[in-house]
């Protein structure tokens, strides 16, 4: 199995443990709703950011099914809702978590509808029953309980964890730490040698997994970590 | 009676052990669930698996019945068509009839809790009678989006007084002076219309039911009601049957009572037109598990729809991994994304098309029917319901909050 020096970097201590947390989302109605395209641009540039959040940033959490046609709420009525396949290509390239402030990404947002809407020689007009309803969240942060203070242990404690721990420590903490960085790989930078894990981990384009998906390939690049190049190191 | 510990197999470790977390969190609470019945109807059932499961889980959980005269539940059955958009006729006598039941009720039913959760309008007036110490929950699972006016307005004045309201969908959701939040229902995978059956079992059900021959069957569970089209399901059969042998079992009851639902009946049976692989079962609500049988056996499962509330019957079918066909309303298009879990439908053609591209293309059927299960596994299963009710009891401790940490 492993020599004594390669336990010994399965088992080195990090300086802080690693503490796991949940998320949960209570869904909200607003009571808001928009029948067609100009309706819902208005409602845009108007509703809370919580309501902007929930359905841009929080549409992971949902667990809708994978690999889905389109990634976030907006997108996905201009598909199904309004039949207009251009927009919702246009709104499933905007990655909200490109954006540090919620004002800029709304403002995003309604550039490409008016633009779109410029271009368009119709409004186009959902049917009845299949308007779009804005929501908000109650979110709710919870600790697991759950530690680790060795990569060994981090690995298993992502795989013990509720997948809403996935969303809060790697979409969430990008918008609580005002950077680009997920929880995960900041911890590892701060208390292991492996800038190559830390790299591959940020490079992961996360915006393209499921959640489920996300913590599979985490939970591998960390199992060729441990037991692949450090096996080489070793020698 | 299943245990906790028997959904670990299903839903993962990882979410069974959130459950305990959260109900930690809230320590020793006392929950009331007050409803219109104890048997029969999407209510109940879910009740009979959430209420054991919150106990053991230590939140203290009861579960109330209301009582009424005949007088009450023709008055309640009014409302609900009232609320579902229909016209009906409601005299000022009716319902003061509706309120002195309920505050009989209300006299009788010890409501001392610390959450009282009132499911429907059928005791939505219990909290008349005062609402002591308790945070007091509508849990309206009913689409009321175009009520009736007056009606609403009549129970708006209830409602009002709630500290929070629950609905199925944003769709269904109103105006209310307090929060509002969505929970989706959710089925029991161990419940007997859900729990695995083996192939005996199902067989001598569809022994006792007549069914025996080997034609590829197409299904729709529901009651015999305009907006489940059953007509329209016929109609598509029939087309399909142009050029692919198939038979039809079209199951389901409630019409007895109901005279615009006799009337669908008897057009139903008229349209069978003597065809042997057209099958016509009368169901009473309590066939659980021969609704079981009949969705494993069947090959493409339909519900096409006209308006649904969150069609329940359509989760169950996606559980049991089959293609399922829905009419694009309601709930429905929350569980059916095209090419994926399943197929929306609007139009007879549209149903008879998909039924046909689902015969003649199983390795699709098989593949759209997996992923349909493991998106119920996600979504739908009584476990997440659980945990949006423990989520809900915390949010009501912090009800000036959106975000809290704990």
């Amino acid at each position: 199995m492993y020599g004594r020096k390669k336990l010994q970097i399965l088992n080195k201590k990090a300086k802080t443990p690693f503490r796991f947390f949940e998320c949960i989302a209570l869904f909200m109605p607003t009571g808001k709703k928009a029948a067609n395209l100009r309706e819902f641009v208005e409602l845009v540039k108007v509703v809370s950011p919580q309501v902007i959040f929930h359905h841009l940033h929080q549409f992971f959490l949902k667990g809708v099914y994978q690999p889905w046609d389109y990634p976030n709420d907006f997108a996905h009525w201009a598909a199904f809702g309004l039949e207009d396949l251009v927009l919702a290509e246009k709104l499933s390239n905007l990655d909200p978590y490109n954006f540090s402030d919620i004002e800029k990404l709304r403002e995003a947002v309604v550039d490409i509808i008016e633009e779109h809407m410029w271009e368009s020689p119709i409004i186009p007009w959902s049917r009845p029953g299949q308007e779009f309803f804005f929501n908000e969240s109650y979110t709710i942060v919870v600790p697991t309980g759950i530690e680790a203070e060795t990569l060994s242990e981090f690995k298993e404690g992502l795989n013990q964890v509720n997948i809403g721990s996935v969303y809060y420590h790697f979409f969430e903490s990008r918008l609580r730490l005002q950077k680009d960085v997920d929880d995960f790989s900041f911890w590892i930078e701060d208390n292991f040698k492996c800038p190559q894990l830390v790299k591959d981990i940020r490079n992961i384009d996360f915006y393209l997994y499921s959640l489920w998906e996300l913590r599979d390939k985490i939970i591998k690049l960390l199992q060729k970590d441990i037991s692949g190049k450090r096996e080489q190191e070793i020698g | 009676m299943a245990e906790i510990k028997d959904y670990q197999t299903i839903v993962g470790k990882e979410n069974i052990d959130q459950l305990f977390r959260l109900a930690r969190r809230l320590g020793k609470r006392k929950v009331i669930h007050v409803s219109s019945t104890r048997t029969g109807g999407g209510v109940a059932e879910m009740l009979n698996s959430l209420v054991p499961l919150m106990n053991e889980l230590g939140i203290e959980t009861k579960w109330e019945v209301i009582t009424g005269d005949t007088g009450f539940f023709e008055v309640t059955k009014a409302f609900h068509n009232a609320l579902q958009g229909n016209r009906v006729n409601i005299s000022e006598r009716m319902l003061e009839n509706y309120l002195e039941n309920n505050e009989k009720n209300a006299s009788i039913l010890d409501l001392e809790a610390d959450i009282v959760i009132v499911h429907d309008p059928q005791p939505a007036s219990l909290i008349r009678s005062g609402k002591g110490r308790a945070k007091w929950i509508w849990r309206c699972h009913i689409d009321v989006s175009r009520p009736e006016r007056r009606v609403w307005k009549f129970l708006k004045g209830f409602v009002s007084k709630y500290d929070a309201s629950i609905f199925s969908m944003s769709k269904f959701a109103h105006n209310l002076p307090h929060p509002q939040y969505i929970i989706f229902p959710s089925i029991d995978p161990l419940s007997q219309k859900n729990r695995e059956l083996s192939q005996k079992e199902t067989d001598e059900i569809k022994r006792d039911f007549g069914i025996n021959n080997l034609k590829p069957t197409i299904l729709q569970i529901s009651r015999f009601d305009r907006f489940k089209d059953p007509l329209g399901v016929m109609e598509a059969y029939r087309l399909v049957k142009r050029n692919t042998d198939c038979k039809l079992i079209l199951a389901g009851g409630g019409a007895a009572d109901d005279p615009e639902g006799f009337e669908v009946l008897t057009q139903v049976k008229e349209q069978k037109k003597g065809d042997p692989d057209i099958h016509l079962l009368f169901l009473p609500p309590t066939a659980n598990r021969e609704i079981n049988a009949l969705q494993r056996d069947a090959d493409i499962v339909l519900q096409k729809s006209l308006k649904e509330g969150f069609g329940l019957t359509v989760t169950e079918a996606m559980w049991k991994k089959k293609p399922v066909i829905g009419g694009a309303v309601g709930g429905i298009v929350e569980q059916i994304f095209n090419y994926q879990t399943g197929f929306l439908v609007h139009s007879v053609e549209g149903a008879a098309y998909r039924i046909r591209y689902l015969l003649h293309h199983s390795n699709m059927a098989r593949k759209m029917a997996e992923n349909a299960k493991e998106y119920v596994r996600r979504r739908f299963l009584v476990t997440r319901h659980l945990r949006d009710y423990l989520s809900l009891f915390i949010a009501l401790d912090h009800p000036q909050d959106d975000y809290i940490s704990i």
